[in-house]
């Protein structure tokens, strides 16, 4: 079923019917963009409760001025930036950085199945500067256009290819660097 | 070649338990069904903990002003009030000394130099006093 399916049965008054095909579409989708912020599947699980919450409880406000996956992807994204902001602070009170913390996780992650490249590709990934992590995200693992991350983040087109650019560019030479032989 | 890296790199790095995403989807789909009505107790709630607390810090922060300044206002306009009287007001106690004396049917002038002292007089004025009064 297509979005515009969707909103149809929405505004025929069939809210939880039209909440069920959002849920069926995009849980997963929502799951990996998150899973790839968070890097842990218990966080995601977690956060993705959170998501669908408010997902259900903002639909009345949905006025159709973006695409349907374009608000749900905004709505993700900025709960899985909040959530780290709150592991930033309590990472902080223990004398320890989110990029430190979240390597942690990444190294002790059992549902980690990739190899030694792509786990230096997502703790490079998670060293980036905020902005630069969420563009090169939603660029690199979800495959969004520049025009769509736009949509979900109100920045132009323009800049999120400067960083998007920045930020490939620095995993590169990380990558690179560790996986020369000394 | 360097372009490759990420594009080789591009492939599923993480797993979920068996099952899991049909049971996130059974999971999702109870949310409306657990909506909760928000009574008006809970939506003022954090307006009226953010009142109390307001009138708490105001409580405590003028109970604190109040010990470290001394003196309130009207007490200070009592003082002012007083100090118009001070002429009348002895300057300092007197020396009890100075009253013990019973036999003494006069002052000498040593004791009212004595009294004079002790009240706060100056001893420079009172050798000024001395020469005018021609001593």
């Amino acid at each position: 079923m297509d979005d515009k399916e969707i909103l149809e049965i929405y505004g025929s008054g069939q809210r939880e019917a039209a909440f069920n095909q959002i849920v069926a579409k995009y849980s997963e989708k929502l799951y990996w963009l998150v899973r790839h912020f968070l890097c842990s599947h218990e966080d995601t699980d977690d956060l993705l409760q959170e998501i669908f919450v408010k997902v259900w409880q903002s639909l009345p406000s949905f006025r159709g001025e973006s695409k349907l996956y374009t608000w749900l992807y905004a709505i993700a994204t900025n709960q899985a930036l909040n959530f780290l902001h709150k592991q930033k602070i309590r990472a902080a009170l223990n004398f320890k950085s989110l990029s430190a913390e979240m390597e942690n996780k990444i190294d002790e992650d059992p549902y980690f199945n990739g190899d030694e490249a792509q786990r230096l590709l997502l703790k490079a990934v998670g060293r980036l500067p905020e902005k630069q992590r969420t563009v090169f995200s939603l660029r690199y693992f979800e495959d969004l256009s520049y025009e769509d991350i736009s949509e979900i983040l109100g920045t132009s087109a323009g800049a999120l290819k400067a960083s998007y650019h920045f930020a490939a560019e620095k995993i590169k030479d990380e990558i690179k660097k560790y996986s020369e032989p000394d | 070649m360097e372009k490759d890296i990420l594009d080789k790199l591009k492939k599923p790095s993480f797993s979920t338990p068996e099952g899991y995403f049909d049971k996130l989807k059974a999971h999702l789909e109870e949310i409306p069904g657990k909506e909760v009505e928000v009574s008006t107790w809970q939506k003022s709630r954090p307006y009226l903990v953010m009142a109390a607390c307001f009138l708490l810090s105001l409580i405590v922060g003028t109970g604190i002003l109040k010990m470290t300044t001394g003196q309130s206002v009207s007490d200070a306009d009592q003082f002012y009030y007083d100090l118009g009287f001070a002429d009348l007001i002895p300057v300092t106690y007197a020396d009890p000394s100075l009253y013990e004396n019973e036999g003494a049917a006069e002052l000498s002038s040593e004791d009212i130099e004595d009294y004079l002292i002790a009240t706060g007089v100056s001893v420079n004025r009172l050798a000024y006093s001395e020469t005018l009064n021609g001593k």
